[in-house]
This record gives C-alpha cells, structure tokens and sequence, in this order.
C-alpha cells in the first residue's frame, strides 16, 4: 500500500507527463487543428482504463474507458503485447466524439505485468465521408462521416503496420495532414515508455 | 521450350480450373449479387500479373494487370511470401471499375520460385459511402462512394489479419453479406493457388510458366495478323450519354480515333470530355476493356482474349478526360460510360470491317432499394439488382431482346428470388412491343417491370438513354428510350431522368423500361416474312410496321 505522501507524488509526475506529453504533440502537429485549435488530449490509464488526470479538452476524459473497455473485450489482457498500439476512431466501438477524432492507446507493460495505458485522441483535418473535413451538418448516417476505425492494432509489438497506414490515408482528402498527425499522435503516445 | 501440345493442355486446365473457381464461388455466395448476378471473376495470372484465360464477367479481365504491377511496385517480388493474400479496391491505385468490386490477388510459389497470381474481383453489397449499396447516381468524389482499400495484405503467409477484416466490415451497412462473400472469394482464390501448385507439380513450374509465356505470345501473334488483314485508314465516331447525373443539362461525349497501318493498330481518345463532375468517369483499365472487347467483336469471334493482346495495341488519352480520370473523380456508374464507348468504337471500327457493323445496344442499369422497414424477417434490407436491356441489329442479323449487351455479361434476378427476400410484387415483366429500333435488321427488343412497394423504400436507379437513345445505323431507327416512372398509375405519377434517388412510400408502385437495341438498315428493305412473323408474334405493331417499315 502506498503512504499519501507517494501517492500525491505520484499523481503530480502523472499530471507533469501529461503536460509533457500535450506541449509535444502540440508542437508536432502538422495540421491547424493540432497546432492551434489545440483539439486534442493525451492520458495516462490504469489497467481497466480508468483515468488517472483529466486533460484540457475535457469532454474527451470519460472516452478512455470505453475505448479500453472495447479493447479488453476483443483482444483479451492476455492478447495485448508490449509495443502494441491500438487505433480507433469508432463512436459505436470505442466511444468517440465523431470519426474525426482519432483515438491512439497504447499498453504499458512493467516486465510481463500490464501497468495502465497510455492514450491520445485528435480531430484528423480528413477522413474521407461525404463533405470535404469530413465533419457534416446534415448527415443522416455514419457512413456519411467517413472511414470508421474500429479498435486494431497499428503497432504489433513494436512493428508499424504500414498497410494499415496506407488504408487510412488512401481514405483522406488531406493525406499529408493526416499522416503527420497521426505519427505524432503514436510516438506521443510513446513518450511514457520511460517511467 | 514447351512444346504446342502441352501448351494447349495446359490452356485446356486453367480454362477448366477458372471455370471451378466461378462455379465454387457462385454456389457460396451469400448476396444476390454473387449467387444470381453473378458479378464477378476468377482468373488466373502470369507472374507480371498477365491474364492467362478471360472470365465471363470481360470487363474485369484487363483489371488485374494493373492490380498486379501496383501490388509488385508496392512490395516487390521479394516481399512476397507463398500464403500471402492482397485486397484491393481502388480505382485509382488497383485499377478496378469502382470502389464496389473488391479483387484478392494472392501470389503462386513453386518452392522459391513465383509462378503467377490466382485473382478474383467481385461486387460487395455495400462497402460504406453516401448511399445505401454505396453506388451512385449522383457522387462528385470518390470519398462517396465509399471505404478505399489500397492493395493491402489481408493475409500473410497463411495468416489472416482479423483487424482488416473487422475494419472492412466496420465500414459496411450489409456486414453479414460482405464477410459472407470475401470468406467465399478469398477461398476461390485459394482454390486456384492449389490448382496451379498441382499443374506445377504435374508438369513442372518451368513447363507451366513457359506456357503461359506461349498462351499470352501466340494471342499477340494472331491479334496482329488479325490487324494486319484490315484496310489501312482513319475512322473516327462520337457519342452521347444522357448526363453525367449531376450536370443534367450536360451530355457526355465519348469521342475515338482509330488508326490502322500495316499490321499496328491505335485507339486515340483524346477528344472524349473532360473528366465529368459526376461518376460516369472510366479508368484506361475499362477503355482497354471495351477496346479488347469491340475488336474481337470485329475482327472475329475465333480470337481468345489474354493480356498477350496489349502488344499489337497502342492507347493514347488527354489527361483528367472522360476515359483517364484523375483522383478524386467519381467513378461509381462506370457500367453505362463503358456501353456507351462500346456502342462508339463499334461504329468507328465498322469502317474497317463493314460486314461486322451493329447499331447501338440498350446499355445497362441498375436499381439499389434500401427497405426503410427493414425488409424481409432474416433477410437483407438491401436489394440490388442489375438490369440487361438489348443489342441493336447489325449487318446481316436482328438485335437479341431482353439480354445483358456487349461486356456487362450478367444475369438478371429472377421474379421468385425478388419477391421471396424482399417486400416487394413484380406486378409485370414484359417485352415491349416497337422498341426495337425498325431496320433490315430490326433492333432488339426491351423490357419492362413493374414494381409494388410493401414497404417504404429509398430507391437508387442508375441509367442512361432517357433522353439520347440507341442510336440507328445505316439508316435504321433508332432504339426505344429508357423510362423510369415513380408512382406509377396515381395521380402523382412521375417521368424522372435515368438516374436518381427516390423516397417511396409502401403501397406505390415504379416501373422501369430498359432501352431497346438500334435498329440497321433502312426499314423499307426488311424482309416481308420477317416483319409479318414480328407482328403475329407481338414484336411489331400493326401501327408501327405501317409508320416505320412502309416501302417509301
């Protein structure tokens, strides 16, 4: 059991790396939406996906646990592997805003011991659909809104799938935007990797 | 070097495998598409992705050459391993017709050695995009038309990625059908890697890539020839869709120039429109489909379609044309702009061989029905079907009513399927008296249905040839007009244009007529008993046979 004193050492570094983590992706970002509409989060999870800090963009904080709910149900704890980053952008299966945010997560293995999660989510400048940004003010279906990612894997212990990649992009009106900010959003959710 | 003998056995077993391949197939499908449309193929490829043995399904045979070259560009033939699976569905990056006709591609080894491709492509009942079944009347970019897959490993080495596949079906309204018929496609497709892997096994890799060297030289060889017995000379034709169904006020021209000398052969599509706002654009891969198509037509029925052909064929395009669109342009309603350069380039070749001429056929469409119900309990709220309609007469013969023309070989679903799966009544289906165009050789004949709605519906119908019908040659007439009535028989009945998007409620009824076939031929020449047996059978009126076929 760890003494408060710990604790809210504890809690401070969690809050620190968060900040860490946002002033980099931040300053990555290739589209507008990252580098100056700031609409994005990055967090740190617990092993349920419980969330630890709350970001900024507040209204993405309750996600989290649903995305890693849904991952849990597909793949199993015993499914998920040190290196493993999961994608998604789902609303029905990950809980997301809209397909425009796209949700990175990330398991945190301490040796073979699943520790929490590492996450991030960011409104992409396209994802295909029927408007040009994707975002709709008259849809009447989520196909409508564009490429839906269900929760998958785009890291496999450590190896990028570039296919996936390519997919995802071939889908966008704003490949080069997207995929900047993807890479940013992966590697960010990366940066934990040294606790 | 394989001897003739073998290399004809060996034509013989692939001829025969793909023919397993679409039998398999088409007995384990689960859409309409596949089990009674059938539309789709199975081939088998050299290992430059060369096709060895044309399927039924043409228009898809000069695809996979470009899916092939895009797929060893990405990955190279070291980053092939024997297992591996490619899916693909883009029109830009794979060639396919539209982002609807998903192809699997997995490579042939014989130990090391990579022997060729086995492929097949087929028609999802949806794969996302703006409209339910994901085809469209009226998309402006490719984005509607629904998921774009690039060629990506669904499997590799023997490994399926479960990912891909939940994504696939993640982005789909009919997930059950899809998953249904890419599980029974991808199985076709493995069927003809262990095919190919008995031949080799047989007969040796060696001997089975030396023949297909053979097959695809010997179809070179007497495509030239074929050429080399034409008159030299330029022949040019242009023709006209309705729209491009957004620009409605706007027709569509197709416009080539063919020019023979000696034994070479160029098709020039440079005055074809500029690439439409609307998706009736054709990627080169459906030009040289209907290109292969029409001079075989012409040139003799004897000649064998493989990718061997490309040699004695020279194609040239502007850029962002109707014929060579560019990305993001939409491409959804291929079908009819291809029927259309069809119709264009037989009449530019019947310069060169007159006594193979025909007048315009009927093209083809198709209508989507989205059952806002829900449709039929434990059946799909879907129903897509895909309508034939009738060839125009040529030089020497009638036009053949109510069939699939030229290179859209597909059957139409029959009344018993329709009405047991989904809540609609065929109230009729019927030839249509006159519309075959009157000529020496009369134009073949359309046909109609008629459709009760059970439920409310939104109803996608994508055609042509309302407004420009099948054009007459020679001084025949030209063929019925396409009709699409919504609310037909109450006073709120409608004409619409031949392609758009309808809400219809439960209770009201459409009907379609399909176009009918041109006629040939100045009709005062027809002879006597062939137009007295046209009216006792119905097929000409006895109004019509005294306003159109009178002896002027």
């Amino acid at each position: 059991m760890a003494d408060p004193i710990t604790v809210q050492v504890l809690r401070n570094k969690i809050a620190g790396l968060t900040d860490e983590m946002h002033y980099h992706f931040y300053r990555s970002g290739y589209s507008t939406i990252i580098r100056e509409s700031r609409d994005f989060s990055c967090v740190i999870l617990d092993k349920t996906g419980g969330l630890i800090v709350a970001p900024p963009m507040f209204f993405h904080a309750p996600v989290y646990k649903h995305l890693v709910g849904r991952i849990l149900e597909l793949y199993g704890v015993d499914g998920l592997a040190d290196g493993d980053v999961f994608v998604s952008n789902h609303p029905y299966e990950g809980g997301l805003p809209h397909v425009s945010d796209m949700a990175f997560v990330a398991p945190v293995f301490f040796g073979n011991l699943l520790v929490g999660f590492s996450g991030s989510i960011a409104h992409k400048a396209d994802i295909g659909g029927t408007n040009p940004g994707s975002t709709s003010a008259s849809a009447t279906e989520i196909f409508h809104e564009g490429l839906l990612l269900p929760p998958i894997r785009i890291y496999e212990a450590g190896i990028y799938k570039d296919d996936l990649e390519r997919l995802i992009l071939a889908n966008s009106r704003q490949p080069d935007l997207v995929q900047g900010d993807m890479r940013v959003g992966s590697p960010g959710t990366e940066l934990e990797f040294a606790l | 070097m394989v001897d003739v003998i073998t290399t004809q056995v060996l034509l013989g077993k692939i001829s025969a495998l793909t023919d397993e391949m679409h039998y398999h197939f088409y007995r384990s499908g689960y859409s309409t598409i596949i089990r009674e449309s059938r539309d789709f193929s199975c081939v088998i490829l050299d290992k430059s992705g060369g096709l060895i043995v044309a399927p039924p399904m043409f228009f898809h045979a000069p695809v996979y050459k470009h899916l092939v070259a895009r797929t060893l560009e990405l990955y190279g033939e070291d980053g092939l391993h024997d297992g591996d699976v490619f899916v693909c569905n883009h029109p830009y990056e794979g060639g396919l017709p539209h982002v609807s006709d998903m192809a699997f591609i997995a490579p042939v080894f014989a130990g090391d050695m990579l022997v060729g491709f086995s492929g097949s492509i087929a028609h999802k009942a949806d794969i996302g995009g703006t409209n339910p079944g994901s085809t469209s009347a009226n998309s402006t970019e490719i984005f509607h038309e629904g998921l774009l897959l690039p060629p990506v490993r669904i499997e590799t080495a023997g490994k399926p990625d479960a990912d891909l596949e939940r994504l696939i079906l993640a982005n789909s309204r009919q997930p059950e059908l899809v998953q249904g018929d890419m599980r029974a496609q991808i199985a076709a497709t493995k069927m003809g890697i262990d095919r190919i892997g008995e031949l080799c096994a047989r007969f040796g890799a060696d001997v089975v890539t030396d023949a297909f060297t053979a097959i695809l030289q010997r179809a070179s060889v007497e495509l030239t020839r074929s050429i080399a017995a034409l008159p030299d000379g330029i022949s040019e034709a242009v023709g006209h869709m309705d729209d491009d169904g957004v620009e409605h006020d706007r027709p569509v021209k197709f416009a080539v120039k063919i020019t023979v000398t000696g034994d070479a052969i160029t098709f020039d599509f440079s005055d074809s429109d500029r690439q439409a706002k609307g998706p009736v654009n054709l990627r080169p891969s459906m030009v040289e489909a209907c290109v292969f198509y029409s001079l075989i037509g012409c040139l003799g029925p004897d000649l064998v379609f493989n990718d061997g052909m490309r040699e004695a064929v020279k194609f040239i395009y502007a850029p962002r044309t109707v014929t060579n669109a560019s990305l993001p342009a939409p491409v959804s309603s291929y079908q009819k702009a291809n029927l259309k350069l069809v119709d264009v380039i037989l009449e530019a070749l019947a310069y060169f061989k007159p006594e193979r001429a025909i007048a315009n056929s009927g093209s083809s469409g198709s209508i989507a029905i989205s059952w806002l119900g829900g449709g039929r309990e434990g059946q799909s709220n879907l129903q897509y079907e895909i309508f034939s309609s009738a060839y125009g007469g040529g030089n020497g013969h009638d036009g053949c009513s109510a069939v699939a023309t030229h290179l859209s070989n597909l059957h139409i679903t029959p009344i018993e399927i329709l009405e047991s799966e989904y809540p609609c009544r065929i109230t009729e289906f019927s030839l249509i008296p006159d519309s075959g165009g009157g000529g020496e050789f009369r134009g073949g004949l359309s046909f109609r249905r008629t459709y009760e709605l059970l439920q409310d519906a939104m109803v996608t119908r994508r055609y042509d040839r309302a407004r420009i019908p099948p054009k007459g040659l020679e001084g025949g007439a030209d063929g019925h007009a396409s009709r699409f009535v919504i609310r037909a028989g109450s006073p709120d009945e409608e004409e619409t244009p031949a392609s758009g998007r309808y809400a219809l409620k439960a209770g009201e009824k459409f009907l379609l007529e399909c176009a009918g076939g041109g006629g040939y031929g100045d009709p005062g020449r027809r002879d006597a008993d062939a137009l007295a047996e046209d009216i006792a059978e119905g097929r000409v009126t006895a109004n019509a046979a005294e306003r159109v076929y009178s002896k002027q």
